[in-house]
């Protein structure tokens, strides 16, 4: 199991947009990633959101999430992926849109 | 861009009246309801005044068809500045009724941070205060707020800001701020990810009003995304499908569909027509352009989301010549992301149904998105 704490800003209480996605895997989730080595489909992918956090729009997800479904499909993504937030309903809807094909 | 390039009219001024003073011009437009045709006739008025007087504009409207018209009213009113040396401009609502949804946008309006009175609409606007107060990064009055967002900006930053307006200024149900979110986000995204120019994001929230039947209290949410640019929507997407040799989904949906339109074409639907609203079929993005992958993130979606928490809603695009309606029961998303924006659900073998869009008489240069909702507001909180 790899844990990530993803950090930003201590006032920015909502996330949006594809590319702020992929530069938040690219910076915070990727280097770990490597660093573990090859962590294959097995190997959960803890990604903890701070409270502080209570927005996050369906184009971050997307982005956040876009190298990851290339390489093991949207639909897994579920599976490798454990999400945690501040809000269940938030948890929630990160996990429906990780999954939605655009 | 030269924001005195955002319209570029079709020769039919209203512009009725015309007087000139000695030091001061005054003029007249008569249109009863302020429109894009009315910023027509504005517009051909600031370039031909003489820009040594001061000018006293007085439109007799009634009613303004909505925000996004007084945001390029506010935006020509800088550019008349920005090229003349006139440190005054003196603006007039005569005709404004008390308590319509017309004068309340007027009374969230920049022009109200200049006015002293609410009726008649009267305000004096002075170039350099008038112009910060335009420019301005963030801005919020009343139940209005207003954001400039930019390529290196937070996505967020609007959406975050008008929720909270939103939550403070009445009850809106949960479900509508939360779809509200995903709509702003999207649009302030595309706008900073594909588009080359700031876009301006307003929200505006109109309360006080009740349903005339129910007599509950409702509430207006009313939305601008104004982005000025030499570029349309269609034509980005029209570039990007002729020098693209990927076969997307998205892209090739849009290819087999102009192969099908192409005999639904006449003065009223045309190419550009159709990319524009080829640009909101899932999986249709500009984005693929930099080579970045992935698919629009579905607006039209996102919008069918917030449209089913409203009583009511006028939700459209305007690009280019091209105006875009997203009607509620005409944009259905098929399973294979596309949408018809006609009664029948079909992209590829039938024309989108005349309420869906519309030609202009003018050319806006730019992208501008326009959505109203009445809602109403939850009583618990009241």
């Amino acid at each position: 199991m790899i844990c990530i704490d993803l950090e930003f800003a201590k006032d920015q209480t909502g996330l949006a947009g594809n590319d702020s996605g992929r530069y938040v895997f690219n910076k915070q989730i990727k280097p770990r990633l490597e660093k573990a080595g090859d962590h294959g489909p097995a190997q959960k992918i803890v990604l903890i959101f701070p409270s502080q956090i209570t927005r996050v729009a369906i184009s971050f997800t997307q982005g956040l999430t876009f190298e990851l479904a290339n390489k093991y499909g949207r639909a897994n993504l579920p599976r490798i992926l454990e999400i945690k937030t501040g809000r269940e309903s938030l948890t929630e809807k990160i996990y429906r849109d990780m999954v939605v094909s655009l | 861009m030269d924001l005195h390039e955002v319209i570029v009219p079709h020769k039919k001024s209203r512009l009725k009246n015309q007087s000139h003073g000695n030091s001061t011009i005054f003029a007249t437009i008569t249109d009863k309801t302020m429109t894009g045709l009315t910023m027509c006739s504005v517009h051909d008025f600031f370039v031909d005044a003489d820009s040594q007087k001061t000018i006293d504009l007085s439109l007799e409207c009634s009613s303004i068809s909505d925000d996004a018209c007084i945001i390029v009213l506010e935006a020509l009113i800088v550019d008349y500045f920005s090229r003349t040396q006139a440190p005054i401009l003196y603006l007039k609502f005569p005709n404004m009724k008390q308590r319509s949804v017309s004068t309340e946008m007027l009374r969230l309006s920049l022009f109200s941070l200049f006015s002293k009175n609410s009726l008649p609409f009267e305000c004096a606007l002075p170039k350099t205060n008038f112009i910060e107060a335009f420019e301005q990064k963030r801005h919020s009055w009343q139940g209005a707020y207003r954001h400039i967002s930019n390529i290196s900006d937070n996505r967020s930053d609007f959406a975050q800001d008008a929720e909270t307006i939103l939550k403070t200024k009445s009850a809106i149900p949960e479900q509508f701020l939360e779809s509200f979110y995903e709509v702003a986000c999207e649009i302030v995204s595309n706008a900073c990810e594909h588009g080359k120019a700031p876009c301006i994001s307003q929200v505006k929230v109109l309360s006080g009003f009740s349903e005339k039947k129910t007599g509950k209290p409702i509430v207006y949410v009313s939305s601008s995304f104004v982005s000025f640019s030499s570029e349309t929507i269609s034509s980005t997407l029209k570039e990007f499908i002729t020098i693209s040799n990927t076969h997307e989904k998205g892209e090739e949906n849009v290819r087999t569909a102009l192969s099908m339109h192409d005999r639904f074409f006449t003065e009223g639907y045309d190419e550009d027509s159709f990319y524009t609203l080829s640009a909101f079929q899932l999986g249709v993005s500009s984005r693929q352009l930099f080579g970045q992958g992935g698919g629009g993130t579905g607006l039209t979606q996102l919008l069918r989301e917030l449209q089913k928490h409203a009583l009511a809603e006028r939700c459209y695009v305007l690009s280019g010549n091209t105006c875009l309606f997203f009607v509620k029961d005409q944009i259905e998303v098929n399973e294979d992301g596309t949408v018809g924006f006609n009664s029948t659900g079909d992209y590829f073998n039938a024309p989108p149904s005349p309420e869906c869009h519309a030609k202009q008489e003018y050319s806006f240069c730019g992208t501008l998105f326009n959505f109203v909702f009445i809602i109403e507001e939850k009583e618990t909180n009241r």
